[in-house]
């Protein structure tokens, strides 16, 4: 998803799919036990092995560093050590279950779903979603950079700002942008329709991905197991 | 007779997908701030304001029968890579929204109906976000339970954020409309 997150051989989609998932809900289920810490531990030795170290250990700094700032705040509220390692447990493996997914490119997701039959609306929507997050945020960068140039700092905690000068170009540019995607879609005579089409570079299922899920599957049950056994 | 449900063009579909781009970004700022908060609705009030401000936009140039639906699914898919849960949060409230819509106003034709659908759209993720806080770490129902005054207060503080930005939003299409920026894509004879 993200290009700091991109790995040389990532999981296939649907995969990296089922593994956020599954890890989602093994981890919810057993984030009250601290056997948690451990499958967050396995998790990050198996991501590792499959290539994904480079951004996991980005998302896993971010997540601990988020993680302990609002258990602390859990611990100075509550006065509960439990409360305190709950959330930083849970913020972890939300950023666990995060990973396979942010390393999958959109564009290889879009292949990935059109390959699958999935309707080209939806496919289109996440695509143009996803690709252009990045360009909302340049556009988000240079409206500060022309209220900074035009001097309206001073005026900044005023709700007018926000209105006139932030949100209205920001619009504007939404509107402008999504009108010349739309026309060099039509004049490429892209469609809506169930027309084929061409896929570049197919994606496909490979030995790997299915011992990624195996693996994930595993080390998720046998912690669960674990957990509820004791 | 007038037809309720129109035809999606690909310019509704980019509109609407942009759109979610910057729903989701603008969203999310709000979201590590309040992101772990013990407090009923406090999450849904932060991003009320935001999410109805975009959704009156986008209802307001793509006045058609499952817009709203077409934007909560493409601003959900960004947050479907974090969490799968906070995906259906934004969906179904999304398909409730539009069908209270479809119930009272029978499309978009009036401003009312935009306004209305806009202001909801966020309330009525609260519910689902039950569902999602209990399957999350079991403790939202009994805080909801707890402290019933505090998360009425933010209950009430997400609908009154939410039809604010709705008229934020309905304010900003107004004057886009009015300088011939935003031409409604749902009535053929403005565009």
């Amino acid at each position: 998803m993200f290009d700091s997150f991109s790995v040389k051989k990532p999981i296939y989609p649907v995969v990296a799919f089922a593994s956020s998932l599954l890890v989602l809900v093994f981890g919810m289920l057993i984030s009250k036990s601290m056997l948690a810490f451990v499958f967050v531990g396995v998790l990050f030795l198996l991501y590792s092995a499959f290539g994904m170290f480079r951004g996991l250990w980005k998302m896993t700094v971010g997540m601990l560093c988020a993680g302990l700032l609002i258990g602390g705040l859990a611990f100075l509220t509550n006065r509960s050590f439990e409360a305190f390692w709950q959330t930083v447990v849970r913020m972890l493996l939300l950023g666990m279950c995060a990973v396979p997914m942010v390393t999958v490119s959109p564009a290889r997701l879009t292949r990935c779903l059109t390959e699958l039959h999935c309707p080209r609306i939806i496919t289109l929507g996440m695509l143009v979603t996803l690709r252009f997050i990045p360009v909302i945020v340049s556009e988000i960068k240079r409206i500060r950079e022309a209220v900074r140039i035009r001097s309206m700092t001073a005026r900044k905690n005023r709700f007018s700002y926000l209105y006139r000068a932030f949100f209205l170009p920001l619009i504007m540019r939404i509107i402008g942008i999504s009108d010349t995607l739309s026309l060099s879609l039509e004049t490429r005579a892209f469609t809506l329709d169930e027309s084929p089409a061409t896929i570049y570079d197919r994606v496909r299922l490979q030995k790997r991905d299915i011992v990624f899920l195996i693996l994930v599957l595993a080390s998720a049950v046998f912690s669960g197991v674990i957990v509820w056994t004791r | 007779m007038k037809k309720t449900f129109k035809k999606f063009q690909i310019k509704d579909f980019v509109f609407l997908a942009v759109l979610a781009a910057a729903v989701t970004l603008c969203g999310g700022i709000t979201m590590p701030l309040v992101m772990h908060t013990s407090l009923f609705g406090l999450r849904n009030m932060a991003a009320a304001p935001i999410y109805a401000l975009f959704t009156a936009v986008a209802l307001m140039k793509v006045r058609k029968p499952g817009a709203l639906t077409v934007l909560g699914i493409f601003s959900g898919a960004p947050l479907a890579f974090f969490s799968t849960v906070m995906f259906f949060n934004n969906f179904v409230a999304a398909v409730i929204a539009e069908l209270l819509m479809l119930l009272f106003f029978r499309g978009y034709q009036k401003k009312a109906a935009v306004f209305f659908t806009a202001g909801i759209y966020m309330p009525l993720s609260l519910p689902v976000s039950v569902l999602f806080s209990m399957w999350l770490n079991g403790q939202s129902y009994s805080q909801l339970i707890d402290r019933p005054v505090a998360s009425l207060l933010t209950s009430l503080g997400t609908i009154a954020l939410g039809f604010l930005g709705a008229a934020i939003g309905m304010k900003i299409s107004a004057e886009l409309q009015k300088a011939g920026k935003l031409k409604p894509y749902g009535e053929e004879e403005n565009v």
